[in-house]
């Protein structure tokens, strides 16, 4: 059996989550770096004695099944060593399929475990039976989807008329190169991030007027926001070191190639700059909200020179993270004026990635 | 041509390639090697996409680390295997290349029409087969005006047609003053392709190879 599991865990299950660390790392920080277990065990109960409620934790998980499933459809129909599963016995192939795809659910399994250990303590039958048959009934849906798969390997690319016309008049620049790899790559980090990053925004300016804030609190908020687009910078580094290295060969000067990054960075972070821009508080003028906006901009420029200055994992470059912020925590409790941080950021940036940049290249 | 010199590299403190000094004149220069003997490295350094320890330096003049820019607008390279974005077309790719490497729009015409790239020119690059990518590489490889051109399995992939349209503009280029790098497991005519030099890649350097002529 280990012979016939081994090469598709590694081609599905492995590759899934992978290519989807950046979207766990950003679950991670909004559902477990917001909420603490004490909350999570007081929403669970909640969700356990509210039907609508529990709904809600229902339709996550189905969306997490579908993004799941498409990912190992993907593979499946563009692996043509995949096809030999069609070899394997009826039987034998269904059980091997369920299994695998029971991996790719684990984090739906290990939470509704977890809500089902709050229901036992809470004598929660009706509301614990309900969650096992609807996990054992998303366990179940992949199969019908990918024998469908097995069976009609390579499917011929359809993108649409409205594509094949846009692609026939214009042509991406590369400033959006990026852009457009995170939104047909990478949609669900992309989406999660900026949701997280903007809720963070909006919460500060929230908080604002409620007590006697200064624009601390805007560059705190921007700070968050700023760390939250980790996985995104990373996301970057690594799309342009394994598919667009040709880049490197291009007669472009340095200070031009950091205008690049720097455009592509502010793009990236545009939203949270309409949103503070737009709701800034009034004893905070626009140039100073900018400043704000400009230190998160330093920030992640930063954290893509960092990269450059030494190849690390994605955990890594993330577990790196907690000192700098605590840093720029301090610095902006200490009264640093906003304006000196949005500078001094963009400046080291510059430096390291002046200094770093044709020194680097991807290790794998 | 190309003056290289105490060039060094190594991929986590193992000594991939090490050239003490080598100075590869004008022409068309023929690089053999074992699979994983570090020609691709050798290449991929040459061109700027890896950095090494030691100097590169071309025509006498441009140096990859003090003139980056004049250095990679005259050296272009065209890889074995390429890889890129493959939500991208390979028109959206071409423009790009062509545009910072300033090629004329007539050159790129001509490459796109040389090549037989025409057809599938603005379809996403994840639909090519690898000979379609191969073709679409070499367009990118010979834009601009370089003075050197890296080719690395310049002809794998590629149809009888094009295989000879690649050697034919190799030989034009090479009668205009571009000189050329090339590897290649497969034989070439050397009535087709005249090779100034061949020289092997193996024991971790690069060494000349001596042709019959020579011994």
């Amino acid at each position: 059996m280990s012979a016939l599991w081994t090469v598709p865990e590694k081609l599905i299950v492995r590759q899934f989550y992978l290519q989807n660390t950046g979207l766990f790392l950003v679950v991670l920080m909004l559902g477990f770096g917001f909420l603490s277990s004490t909350e999570h065990i007081a929403l669970a109960t909640y969700a356990l004695t509210d039907w609508s409620f529990l709904g809600a934790y229902v339709v996550l998980w189905v969306l997490y099944t579908i993004h799941s499933l498409r990912f190992s459809l993907q593979v499946v129909q563009k692996t043509d060593l995949l096809q030999l599963f069609r070899l394997i016995p009826p039987g034998k192939r269904v059980v091997l399929l369920y299994f695998l795809h029971l991996q790719l659910l684990a984090p739906v399994i290990g939470y509704a475990g977890f809500m089902i250990w709050v229901g036992n303590q809470q004598n929660a039958t009706a509301a614990n039976t309900g969650l096992v048959v609807i996990v054992s009934l998303l366990s179940l849906l992949p199969l019908p989807f990918v024998e469908r798969a097995l069976r009609n390997p390579n499917p011929e690319q359809f993108s649409g008329n409205i594509s094949a016309w846009l692609r026939q008049r214009f042509a991406t620049p590369y400033g959006l190169f990026f852009i457009r790899y995170l939104f047909r790559e990478q949609p669900a980090t992309l989406l999660l991030t900026k949701i997280g990053s903007c809720l963070g925004i909006l919460g500060v300016l929230a908080l604002y007027p409620t007590d006697d804030y200064d624009i601390r609190l805007l560059s705190l908020g921007m700070l968050l926001s700023a760390a939250l687009q980790a996985g995104i910078v990373f996301e970057l580094y690594q799309f342009e070191a394994n598919q667009l290295l040709l880049l490197r060969n291009l007669p472009v000067s340095i200070g031009n190639r950091l205008l690049g990054y720097l455009k592509i960075i502010a793009l990236l972070i545009s939203p949270e700059a309409v949103l503070l821009i737009k709701n800034h508080p009034a004893d905070v003028s626009i140039p100073a909200t900018l400043f704000v906006w400009l230190f998160g901009l330093g920030l992640v420029a930063l954290q893509y020179a960092t990269l450059l200055a030494r190849h690390r994992s994605r955990d890594r470059f993330m577990s790196l993270l907690f000192w700098p912020i605590i840093g720029c925590f301090l610095l902006i409790m200490y009264r640093l004026p906003v304006w000196a941080l949005a500078l001094a950021g963009l400046a080291a940036a510059t430096l390291l990635f002046i200094r770093t940049y044709y020194r680097s290249s991807w290790e794998e | 041509m190309l003056a290289v010199r105490n060039f060094r590299k190594d991929y986590h403190n193992r000594l991939v390639l090490a050239i003490p000094q080598m100075d590869f004149p004008a022409g068309i220069h023929w690089l053999k090697g074992r699979n994983g003997s570090g020609k691709t490295t050798f290449f991929r350094s040459v061109a700027g996409l890896l950095p090494f320890e030691g100097s590169m330096v071309l025509d006498g003049r441009y140096d990859i680390r003090r003139q980056p820019v004049e250095y990679r607008l005259r050296v272009n390279y065209g890889e074995a295997e390429p890889l890129y974005p493959q939500f991208l077309t390979g028109w959206e790719l071409i423009r790009w290349v062509a545009a910072t490497k300033r090629a004329p729009a007539s050159q790129v015409d001509e490459l796109i029409d040389l090549f037989g790239i025409r057809e599938f020119i603005k379809t996403p690059i994840g639909t090519y087969s690898s000979g379609m990518l191969k073709k679409t590489s070499l367009v990118l490889a010979f834009l601009g005006n370089p003075q050197l051109i890296l080719l690395d399995e310049p002809l794998i992939t590629l149809d009888q047609a094009t295989t000879q349209a690649v050697i034919d503009r190799i030989r034009q280029n090479r009668e205009q003053g571009i000189s050329f790098l090339l590897s290649s497991h497969q034989d070439v005519d050397p009535s087709e392709l005249p090779v100034d030099s061949v020289w092997l890649v193996q024991h971790q350097t690069l060494e000349a190879m001596p042709q019959p002529a020579d011994s």
